[in-house]
């Protein structure tokens, strides 16, 4: 009985393989938010990513709070000193394959603000940063479209941007609110 | 029984003492350093309002409340890099004294706490604001903690909460000393997402500063806004149309009703109420397209400029707030009401005594649910007297705070809708349009607004158009401050919904 309801349970999706990298059977991004110098707009957007208007945990992507359970470092606002020590304990506690997404322009190029005593002159770069979400702050809308295209390669343990298919279950996934920007489509 | 005029009389004695000395400018009132000493024991007795303090060269330059909303200020010259401490008389300073230390490195005398506010062991010694500033230290130093003596050995335990691991919270640091669930001792230390803001503000055109004042809090971003752009029009002698007025009110209770929301959110999702917390998470995401369509900005950021206001971005004219929103908040608000053991849940945790918030000139709604019935907007032309009702609320716990939003929320509401049913009939009138030149503008002025967690003051002093001058006082740095107090004796457990009552962001402390 055990057998046939596994057999049943593959066929259906709900049995997932597993992920060879992080010895799990779950295929979620579990990410990994450290906000720096923000105005609190790129955090205060992900958390609505978190609530009911968009649900992303039922879209394949979860939010986890200690590095050790996180496959992405996600650092919004601009790169201040006194963080620098924190983002790189968290990065040395994450489990291999690891990358970075920078949130918010002022992450990506400072924007209007400029370097002094507590903002760092350099941002967030290099072979980690594997993906950069603009605005100042983006919408959750385009967040989400952006995580979404994420996806780990199985074989190479890289992450890989812009291959990502929806499955039916992300289709299901609970978007009460429409993702068009548009106020016409304001549905719940 | 004391006379009421003889009362009256002794209450403004220090008013009137200072209205004697010569006024150096248009707010502040030059004081050597002995009357600075007899100002400090006449406060002792007096009433004088503390609003805020900052330095500037080689003088300190210190904010006063006459009456509750009309400032006055006092400049007082510093020796040696050192001034008499003004927090012994008025808790509200301590923080100040505190930045002015390890901003610009001038050490107030007999001050109550002088412990780092801001800075994480980065510029301890070089003073960052100061006329010379070192180069800052790294790796920064461990801060230090203040610990109960003999806490370990007693049986009772330390706990940390990590800047970086706070997941849903803002960065910051929090060192709890605790006996089983009991807290003895909670201890929050800031400037984790502190910028240097001030900084990035000196002599930049005070129109070119507009989007980094939009971006100081993005929650608050609004009343920034317009908290910065009343001091330019104050400089300016400028008073703008009604409809741009009307227009910024339009604005600033929408931000509120946005920020309350997420508040609500946040409170609900700590206490696992998912039923509530959803339906204010989606009126919230409902408003803020409802912001993106018609001002093209979901934050309002960019929205208000000194003498005027954005335009609607569309062709269609702004008619009424969708239903939904209303009917959303009506569900919650009935649920919160139904939900059988909440309100008991709620009540006498995280109490802020009347007292304390008196003491640390705490508005908005932390002040407001502790009984301290002041709202700024009262003395904002633009608003009526009959939009604002006065509170009903005192005992300062969590489920004060908690309805005090849903009341200020519907009250948004409404305002929100006479404002646009008005702007409705007033369309036909012409308007004359006026602007201000800020290359032109010399002088300091000062702004306020009644922002989503209190009233929010800007001092600015222009020459030639260019920032000379500016600070802000942001009213969630002293709430972050007497938060410490209101979690000493409750659980552990309890920290993080007291903490969501209050509504504290990291960035109106930090700046």
């Amino acid at each position: 009985m055990v057998f046939i309801r596994a057999i049943i349970d593959s066929l259906t999706g709900k049995l997932q393989p597993l992920n060879k990298f992080s010895n799990q059977t779950y295929q979620d991004l579990r990410i990994l938010h450290i906000a720096c110098g923000d105005c609190n707009g790129c955090a205060l957007e992900l958390q609505a990513l978190k609530g009911a208007a968009y649900d992303i945990q039922e879209s394949g992507i979860s939010f986890v709070d200690h590095p050790a359970n996180a496959d992405l470092l996600l650092i919004s606002g601009l790169l201040n000193r006194t963080m620098v020590p924190y983002i790189e304990k968290n990065w040395l506690l994450m489990k291999e394959p690891k990358a970075i997404i920078v949130m918010g322009t002022c992450a990506i190029n400072h924007h209007i603000f400029e370097s002094n005593y507590t903002v760092c002159e350099n941002c967030v770069e290099g072979h980690e940063c594997i993906l950069e979400i603009e605005g100042c702050p983006p919408s959750p809308q385009k967040i989400m479209k952006n995580l979404m295209n994420l996806e780990l390669n199985q074989n190479t343990g890289l992450f890989l941007k812009g291959c990502h298919s929806s499955s039916p279950q992300q289709e299901s996934s609970g978007h009460q609110l429409s993702n068009d920007d548009n106020c016409d489509n304001l549905t719940v | 029984m004391v006379d009421k005029k003889e009362f009256l009389q002794r209450s403004t004695r220090l008013i009137d003492c200072l209205k004697q000395h010569q006024t150096d400018s248009k707010f502040f009132i030059s004081l050597s350093e002995e009357d600075w000493v007899e100002m400090v024991n006449t406060l002792k007795t007096d009433r004088l309002v503390f609003l805020m303090m900052w330095c500037k060269e080689e003088t300190i330059n210190i904010l006063f409340l006459e009456g509750g909303y009309k400032p006055i200020g006092v400049k007082i010259p510093v020796s040696l890099d050192r001034y008499l401490a003004l927090s012994t008389v008025r808790p509200a300073a301590i923080l100040y004294e505190r930045m002015i230390w390890e901003l610009w490195g001038k050490e107030a005398m007999n001050a109550v706490n002088l412990s780092p506010w801001l800075d994480r062991g980065l510029w301890k010694n070089c003073w960052p604001l100061s006329k010379k500033p070192g180069p800052v230290l790294w790796p920064p130093e461990a801060p230090e903690y203040q610990s109960v003596p003999h806490l370990v050995d007693e049986g009772g335990e330390i706990s940390l909460i990590d800047p970086s691991c706070s997941c849903e919270d803002l960065p910051v640091l929090w060192h709890f000393s605790n006996f089983g669930e009991r807290i003895i001792k909670a201890e929050s230390i800031y400037g984790y997402t502190h910028r240097g803001v001030l900084t990035n503000l000196y002599n930049k055109n005070a129109l070119k500063i507009v989007p980094i004042i939009s971006r100081m809090n993005a929650l608050d971003s609004i009343s920034h806004q317009i908290a910065f752009s009343h001091a330019i029009e104050d400089i300016a002698g400028f008073i703008p149309s009604l409809s741009i007025l009307r227009r910024r009110i339009l604005f600033l209770e929408l931000s509120r009703i946005s920020a309350y929301l997420f508040y609500l959110s946040k409170l609900f999702r700590k206490l696992d109420i998912v039923l509530i917390s959803s339906r204010c998470d989606l009126a919230r995401e409902l408003l803020m397209r409802w912001n993106l369509y018609y001002f093209g900005h979901r934050w309002l950021m960019d929205c208000v400029f000194p003498g005027t206001v954005l335009k609607d971005e569309r062709d269609n004219k702004v008619i009424q707030l969708p239903q939904k929103i209303k009917y959303l908040i009506d569900q919650a608000f009935k649920l919160v009401s139904s939900l059988p053991g909440l309100k008991d849940y709620l009540q006498n945790k995280g109490i802020l005594p009347f007292k304390k918030a008196v003491e640390f000139n705490l508005g908005g709604v932390v002040g407001r649910a502790s009984g301290r019935d002041i709202d700024l907007r009262r003395y904002m032309s633009e608003y009526r007297l009959e939009w604002l009702p006065p509170t009903n609320f005192i005992k300062g716990d969590v489920d004060a705070r908690m309805n005090s939003w849903f009341v200020e929320i519907k009250n948004s509401i409404n305002i929100v809708e006479i404002i646009l049913q008005e702007n409705d009939i007033e369309e036909g009138s012409e308007e004359v349009v006026k602007d201000i030149i800020i290359e032109s503008l010399n002088g300091e002025g000062i702004g306020v607004c009644e922002g989503v967690q209190g009233d929010l003051w800007y001092y600015v002093y222009l020459e030639g158009g260019n920032i000379k001058d500016i600070f802000i006082r942001d009213p969630a740095a002293n709430q972050a401050y007497i938060l410490q107090n209101v979690l000493t004796n409750e659980s552990i457990d309890d920290h993080a919904l007291i903490q969501s009552s209050f509504g504290i962001l990291t960035t109106g402390v930090d700046l």
